[in-house]
């Protein structure tokens, strides 16, 4: 791509990119992943290629995730064996999803790949984030600590020699043949959805039985490799542009050391309190577009000022996820500091 | 905290301020230049990512290593 496709920056852009860094930034730092689903569309508004797009939030995601894991490392909240081991299939789920996507888009064009998509955000999030929410909203009544679940009591209990891995940050003993496909899925979902996090750390938490503390910060390590691989691959392409993903870096940066120290100030159960809010708002924020999409197929029939009003009520429910996260972070953590 | 400051702001100035450079080096896709955005985003992330955290500690916003233990 020659240079010229690369947009010009105006101040309003500028602004844009530092606050929703920022903001995205903060809820990474917090739990393991997002800001990705407001930037990449959010810098397509403003004019920049989607695959430029892509590129150029890849290109800010793995060093802000470096820093993040870095940062939580500290904490004693990072297993590197666990997101190492997860990040090797991630890789290939993602290259695995890349090439689903680019198929759905040859054989059912644009409008079928976008309706795939959000139809992945809706399912996906809907499901996992309803789930999230209950477990959240169990161990907010009964005042009760994180409790291991059942589904992964039972796959720490299976026993396959030869393939048996001890993570001791996560404190879980299991068969890397739990862990991989884990990997796989997140990686999938991350080059579906742009948000692989959105599997990977409830997995974590619901299948292998880490604490929502480990596999949110764990999470940021699969971030840092699925993001340096993929901005070398788009960087192969000449797609990256630099001056947007610093300038996101720029306000991101400051986002995830304030996530990250948010961790160690409120209740092990907010991060999950935070996804599920942040999931169930982007579902529905997905679902809302669903229909111009069927209509861009002829599988339905909305008139232009309707699906234009759609397109901007999804993007702003976008915003709003990320932006109730963020809320959500802050105020349980001055709630916190005025307790302390 | 004003070293890291400095080296970020620096980093930053040099990128805007030899822009079109920049963007025309960093696109080009033969030899090794497909690996500048990723050592730039690398270099960024060392400068930037050391001023963030020492911002924060300035401004009293620090961890709590016996939250969770308070908290439970």
């Amino acid at each position: 791509m020659s240079p010229e496709a690369f947009i010009t920056l105006e101040p309003h852009s500028v602004a844009f990119l530092l606050i929703v860094g920022f903001i995205g930034g903060l809820v990474s730092g917090f739990i393991g992943s997002g800001g990705a689903f407001v930037l990449t569309p959010g810098m397509m508004s403003l004019g920049v290629p989607g695959v430029v797009a892509v590129a150029s939030n890849l290109c800010h995601k793995f060093p802000k995730a470096l820093v993040g894991a870095y940062k939580r490392y500290k904490y004693g909240q990072v297993d590197v064996k666990l997101g190492l081991w997860m990040a090797a299939t991630a890789s290939l789920g993602m290259w695995w999803g890349a090439g689903i996507q680019q198929d759905v888009r040859r054989v059912y064009g644009e409008a079928g790949s976008n309706l795939y998509v959000s139809l992945a955000f809706v399912i996906v999030l809907t499901i996992v984030g309803l789930f999230v929410l209950r477990d959240a909203v169990r161990i907010f009544r009964s005042g009760a600590h994180e409790e291991t679940s059942r589904l992964a009591r039972w796959v720490q209990s299976v026993e396959i020699p030869g393939t048996m891995v001890r993570f001791g940050v996560a404190n879980v003993r299991v068969s890397v043949l739990f862990v991989l496909p884990l990997g796989f899925l997140t990686g999938l979902l991350a080059s579906i959805i742009a948000v692989g996090g959105f599997v990977g750390v409830p997995g974590m938490i619901y299948v292998l039985g880490a604490p929502s503390l480990v596999a949110s910060a764990t999470e940021l390590v699969i971030a840092f490799v699925m993001g340096l691989g993929g901005t070398f691959k788009f960087a192969l392409g000449g797609l990256v542009d630099i001056r947007l993903a610093m300038l996101i870096l720029l306000g991101s940066l400051f986002g995830i050391q304030l996530g990250a120290i948010g961790t160690t100030f409120v209740k092990p159960f907010m991060i999950k309190v935070v996804m599920a809010t942040v999931m169930l708002i982007v579902a529905v924020s997905r679902a809302l577009v669903v229909p111009v999409y069927l209509t861009q197929l002829g599988l339905a029939s909305l008139d232009p000022a309707s699906m234009k009003m759609l397109e901007r009520t999804s993007f702003a429910f976008m915003v709003l996820g990320l932006a109730a996260g963020a809320f959500i972070i802050v105020g349980a953590m001055l709630r916190s500091y005025r307790h302390a | 905290m004003l070293l890291s400051g400095a080296a970020s702001a620096l980093c930053y100035v040099v990128l805007f301020a030899y822009e079109k450079e920049v963007m025309a080096t960093f696109t080009r896709t033969d030899g090794w230049y497909p690996l500048l955005p990723v050592l730039t985003a690398f270099v960024f992330s060392i400068a930037h990512g050391a001023f963030t955290g020492y911002f924060w500690e300035v401004m009293g916003v620090v961890a709590r290593p016996a939250a969770q233990e308070i908290e439970e």
